[in-house]
């Protein structure tokens, strides 16, 4: 595909900044009282998800194909994890939905290499 | 392997960039070092805090009712001159509970008091406590003994002029001679020790046998007034296995009603306390006081991660000819993004690293002068490098990403 052509449409524009603001929001999360209380590895695993969704949307901020599928995995992955740890995501859970359906619905148009 | 190599490779260009701007290197870990020191220390404080509270309610007995004149939790705008007209507690009281109350595993009655001047020959401690029990005290908190024996029923019973003394008393009268048999003088009267408790230490909670002595209640009546504000007597109560706190609450305050023959419009001139109401307050202090130091410690961070990234921009533009060469030599951007990477993420666990050692320095330091034992646990070690890692990966995945998607014929004529 010509890397000319491939430029970041408003849409995606909006919804990528929307993403980028809840992962700084979870940043605090990672060392927060409430976090650390779920296990000894629960930060770690935690952080690691804020890390690879922040990377997923640069890539999507990027044109990346990479971008759109690391969201969906880091996105599943952080689902199971949370029903398995008993953590209610109420408000995150749509709009992860959401951030999700709007990228791959991209995909088709973006860039195959890192 | 190839993957390996090119890993190795971007791991060892960034270490040569960290070793060659060593000031900035320094600077810029600041930031990080502040901020992982501020958590973790105070995850360490509040750790240590809870865990000694956690020891003290075990030792004081998690399903043990006071019953006291004096509530240990009060509510806002609590009517204090109510609480000052309550009766004591008594010794006939606690007898009638025996009496009353039916799911108890042991009843007693206690009182303490202070300033105390214990002699044995020529060494004398003048500031000691004596803590007075009846015969059940034994079935409510739990101690060991080094030396001797509990009261007997006939000792308790008839107030015998006995006692057991706490490990630093016996330290200081006996040293390491034998003290059971001996006679200690306790404000001018004779009292056999009978027992020495094993080395207890002090919590939040409670203050341990340490320094005090303990007597049989019928003989701390004779030789002083035991229904006095000054030794606030008060009477323990613990249910039998399986029998709720708020059961044997409920039990003892239909009991101690019908003792006191309150009428039902009347409210309840006692007071029921357990170890629960003090704990629940301290973790609400805890609570407190760690969503603070998250707040100072997550700003402190959050103006590291910025350095770093800065740092990392700069780094960029100052290499985007050698990135230009590494490129038209072959370099994956891959291994660009890496090298970039692993510079935000080493700077950072290093000052993580940093961090967590100023905090166990720190706990060494203050070991002894808090009430409580600090230790740096794995899950503080774990989360300050976790931390650390994501705000490296989270700061310096930009630049990086910015540095691999570079033109290599651009980069090399910048």
């Amino acid at each position: 595909m010509n890397k000319a052509l491939i430029t970041l449409p408003k849409p995606l524009k909006i919804f990528a900044i929307i993403g980028l603001i809840m992962v700084i929001i979870s940043i605090p999360s990672i060392f927060s009282p409430f976090i650390k209380k779920l296990g000894t590895f629960y930060p770690l695993l935690f952080g690691s998800m804020v890390s690879l969704r922040f990377m997923a949307l640069i890539g999507v901020w990027y044109m990346k194909k990479w971008g759109p599928i690391l969201f969906l995995i880091v996105f599943l992955v952080f689902e199971i994890t949370s029903i398995m740890v008993g953590i209610s995501r109420e408000i995150e859970l749509p709009l992860s939905t959401i951030l999700c359906l709007v990228f791959l619905t991209y995909v088709p148009r973006m860039d195959d290499n890192l | 392997m190839i993957f390996l190599n090119l890993v190795k490779e971007s791991f060892l260009f960034a270490l040569h960039a960290l070793r060659v701007n060593r000031l900035r290197t320094f600077l810029s870990l600041l930031g990080i070092t502040i901020g992982i020191f501020a958590i973790i220390l105070v995850f360490t404080l509040v750790d240590g805090m809870e865990r000694d509270v956690t020891t003290s309610i075990q030792s004081l007995g998690d399903n043990v009712i006071y019953v006291q004149k004096w509530p240990w939790t009060f509510g806002e705008n609590y009517p204090w001159w109510k609480y000052m007209s309550r009766p004591l507690p008594t010794y006939d009281e606690m007898e009638s509970l025996k009496d009353r109350v039916e799911n108890f595993k042991a009843i007693a009655l206690g009182a303490n008091t202070g300033g105390q001047l214990i002699k044995y020959k020529n060494k004398t401690i003048e500031d000691g406590s004596m803590f007075m029990v009846s015969h059940d005290y034994d079935k409510i908190r739990a101690f060991d003994l080094q030396q001797g024996r509990y009261f007997t029923q006939i000792e308790s019973d008839g107030g015998r002029n006995v006692c057991l003394i706490g490990y630093s008393i016996k330290q200081n009268l006996f040293e390491n001679y034998e003290a059971v048999g001996k006679e200690i003088s306790v404000k001018g009267r004779k009292l056999t020790v009978v027992g020495v408790f094993n080395k207890e230490g002090k919590s939040m909670l409670d203050n341990g046998f340490d320094e005090l002595i303990l007597v049989p209640i019928n003989y701390g009546r004779k030789v002083i007034d035991i229904n006095s504000d000054r030794v606030d007597p008060f009477i323990m109560a613990k249910g039998v296995d399986g029998f709720t706190n708020e059961q044997l609450k409920e039990e003892l305050r239909g009991a101690m009603r019908s003792i006191r023959r309150l009428r039902p419009v009347q409210e309840d001139d006692f007071a029921l306390n357990e170890s629960k109401l003090i704990a629940n307050n301290i973790t609400g202090i805890f609570d407190i006081l760690q969503i603070v130091e998250w707040i100072i410690g997550g700003l402190s961070i959050l103006v590291g991660g910025f350095g770093i990234a800065n740092i990392l921009f700069v780094s960029v533009k100052e290499r985007t000819n050698l990135i230009g060469i590494q490129k038209s030599l072959g370099a994956k951007n891959f291994f660009i993004l890496l090298q970039f990477l692993f510079e935000a993420v080493l700077l950072c666990l290093i000052g993580g690293i940093i961090g967590i050692f100023l905090v166990y320095l720190l706990s060494l330091a203050l070991e002894g002068a808090v009430p409580f034992p600090l230790s740096l646990t794995v899950s503080n070690i774990v989360l300050g490098l976790t931390v650390s890692a994501n705000i490296g990966i989270i700061a310096g995945f930009l630049p990086a990403y910015t540095a691999s998607q570079l033109d290599p014929v651009e980069a090399i004529r910048s």
